[in-house]
């Protein structure tokens, strides 16, 4: 086992991630939330190059914060979202909301102190070699089930966004006449 | 053979390795896929065909999955293993899925067209359920247990013109995203304390290290999505409204086959990596999780007029009863649990399964629909009223040997509290189970017009009569339906 103390840069990035990760939430805007995602996501892959996982750094920022991303705030102008009207937040919730992140933290704290001083098990090379070995050998199998799983959120998306077949037609008007007031509104009538 | 000797039995190279042929999974995927690209190419027969071609197909991986030959094997590296455990859950999904596309293809005749989907994804929950029985590493296990939910996230909200499927999908698929990131978050806790995900060698440097508190923290957490999945509290929010929008076969399929993967999860967990550490840390949580669905479940299911609705707290109580059988961590308990689900799978069925024929002809699932049933079609009323008596645990049904059993398993660990919390939770629910008996038998219905008899279709009827059989016979003779699964299990 390898003693491995946080260092400067670690802490840096750190407080960099969370100060993103809380912008997500606090934002307003959707595309300012947006933005603050990819910090997220860049201080991630920053982490993970400092921790020694070069190649899933480089892939952390190219696929998340270059792809995925780039889609996100395209779609997020493309639906031209308005701003969040903000959540009411009773008492009950605050309170609920406070104690339990503060019990979390208190089960994390508890559980990391009561630990040798912060350690590693074990420093794996990380780069796109290691990581390629590993994944085609030892382990094949999740990789395959990984590909059968990419198989059925394409097909789900093609069947839950294709054109409405006859009999579904017939049952969104049905289900529309059930409760006009809500028909056609957009603001998230219920009924 | 004490299923509980962690280290020793899944030692690398220790098992023989196994031929890929001889994975089931290969074989279920194959059929899902060769049932896509039918759908693809078959474009104008295939609606009619394939709903048949996947319910035949999973007849026959139905005979293949119980009477297939056994022995403790394993593959890629140790990182899939083929032991009884795994034998009695896949032989366990299989049935469930076979029971529940039965339901899909009475149920969905004519909404079918088109969508034959519908009647395909099941063959790869079953099979991403199927490897998450035979998991031996984290990967394995975490990738199979996403194989399985975003099949489900679909299924769900199949129905998408109706705003309850898809609310129930949306739900469904944010609850679950969050409760997967908690578990993710303790996978890779214990991975980076032990340094491995492989389930043996984490026991192993569990036992020889003492990094505990760490431990038990990443535990805590992947317990939290596990508990998610078996719908058990204080992470049950997500059930009623789910069990509720879902199409009723989806209803159904959720409720057997992804609360038992969950189960499949737990044993494994339970009987390697985290050995070292249940009896002391984990076991009490595991009291705690189980009282909170007993009382939540059962309180909860009094106020319900939906009878899918009340389901669904009925399965939040039904996942504290079987989390009593891990209470005790022993083979006793483990046999009890595995006897429970099999009971409980066969209840459920059996009453979705007429929620489900019955919802159109008596015009909704509520609980006044039921009013009368027993003038309108007295089979049917009585199917009804053993897969009632069944859930509520009353002696002449499996219901009654199941909670018998799993009560004692947990009286036997010294759990009497949590036992006199279960006793109360199985009384209390008697009231609302038997409610609708009262319904069918002694209320009239509202509508003097809605009094001409309930017909259905006989494929259906063979169905619900095969699943009354099974509750009645698992009630009458628990003993050869327990030594059944210990030829499977053990």
């Amino acid at each position: 086992m390898i003693f491995w103390m946080p260092s400067m840069v670690f802490w840096f990035l750190a407080f960099l991630l969370l100060g993103f990760a809380v912008g997500v939430v606090a934002f307003r805007n959707p595309v300012s939330s947006a933005l603050s995602l990819v910090g997220v996501m860049l201080a991630l892959a920053a982490m993970m190059i400092h921790a020694g996982a070069f190649f899933l750094g480089a892939v952390q920022a190219l696929v998340y914060a270059g792809a995925v991303m780039t889609l996100f705030i395209f779609i997020v102008m493309l639906l031209n979202l308005k701003e969040e009207t903000g959540a009411h937040i009773g008492w009950a919730a605050l309170v609920g909301g406070v104690s339990a992140a503060s019990a979390f933290a208190w089960i994390v704290y508890k559980s990391v102190s009561l630990m040798p001083p912060l350690w590693l098990a074990r420093v794996v090379r990380g780069d796109a070699q290691a990581l390629g070995k590993r994944l085609f050998t030892h382990y094949q199998l999740p990789f395959e089930i990984t590909a059968i799983l990419l198989l059925v959120a394409i097909v789900g998306v093609v069947m839950l966004s294709s054109r409405l077949t006859i009999h579904e037609e017939n049952e969104r008007k049905m289900e529309a006449g059930g409760c006009s007031s809500a028909n056609g509104n957009k603001e998230g009538g219920t009924c | 053979m004490n299923l509980f000797m962690p280290i020793a039995l899944l030692q690398h190279g220790a098992m023989q390795q196994l031929p890929w042929w001889k994975m089931p999974e290969c074989w279920w995927l194959t059929m899902g896929v060769l049932l896509l690209l039918a759908d693809i190419f078959g474009k104008n027969i295939s609606h009619r065909i394939i709903p048949r071609i996947s319910l035949w197909g999973l007849c026959v991986a139905w005979i293949v999955a119980v009477f297939a030959p056994r022995g403790a094997e394993s593959f890629f590296g140790a990182g899939y293993i083929y032991d009884g455990t795994a034998y009695f859950f896949k032989a366990f999904f299989v049935s469930a899925t076979l029971a529940v596309v039965w339901m899909m293809l009475a149920d969905e005749q004519e909404r079918s067209e088109g969508r034959s989907e519908y009647f395909i994804l099941p063959w790869f929950a079953m099979s991403g359920m199927g490897f998450l029985s035979s998991a031996n590493d984290f990967l394995t296990m975490f990738v199979s247990l996403e194989l399985v939910t975003i099949t489900f996230y679909i299924l769900v909200s199949y129905h998408r013109v109706r705003r309850d499927s898809l609310e129930a999908g949306a739900k469904y698929l944010v609850l679950g995203a969050l409760s997967t990131g908690f578990m993710v978050y303790g996978i890779a806790f214990v991975f980076g304390l032990t340094g491995t995900l492989d389930f043996g060698k984490v026991s192993i440097f569990i036992a020889t290290h003492d990094i505990q508190s760490g431990v038990a923290f990443g535990i805590l957490l992947i317990l939290v999505g596990v508990a998610f999945k078996v719908g058990a509290a204080p992470f049950h929010w997500w059930v009623p409204d789910v069990y509720q929008g879902a199409p009723t076969p989806i209803t159904a399929y959720l409720s057997v086959a992804s609360k038992a993967a969950g189960f499949a999860i737990l044993i494994r967990l339970l009987m390697s990596p985290f050995y070292a550490i249940w009896t002391q840390d984990v076991a009490g949580l595991m009291v705690l999780a189980a009282v909170a669905s007993i009382l939540i479940g059962n309180l909860g299911a009094l106020a319900q007029r939906d009878v899918k609705r009340l389901m669904g707290y009925s399965s939040v109580s039904h996942a504290g009863f079987l989390l009593m059988g891990l209470v005790a961590a022993t083979d006793f308990g483990l046999k009890a649990l595995y006897f429970y689900l099999v009971v409980y799978a066969l209840a459920t069925l059996l009453v979705l399964g007429l929620v489900c024929v019955l919802a159109r002809s008596l015009g909704g699932t509520e609980m006044r629909h039921f009013s009368g049933l027993a003038k309108r079609n007295p089979y049917l009323a009585w199917m009804m009223l053993i897969g009632m008596v069944s859930l509520a645990g009353l002696p002449p049904t499996g219901g009654f040997f199941a909670k018998w059993q799993i009560f004692a398993a947990a009286w036997e660990a010294g759990r009497h509290h949590l036992v006199l919390f279960a006793i109360f939770g199985a009384v209390v629910s008697l009231y609302y189970y038997l409610a609708i008996v009262r319904k069918m038998f002694f209320a009239s219905a509202d509508d003097e017009k809605e009094t001409v008899p309930v017909r259905v279709d006989p494929v259906y009827f063979a169905l619900l009569s095969l699943l009354t059989v099974g509750t009645v016979v698992t009630g009458l003779a628990p003993s050869l339906v327990i030594k059944c699964i210990q030829k499977l299990a053990f």
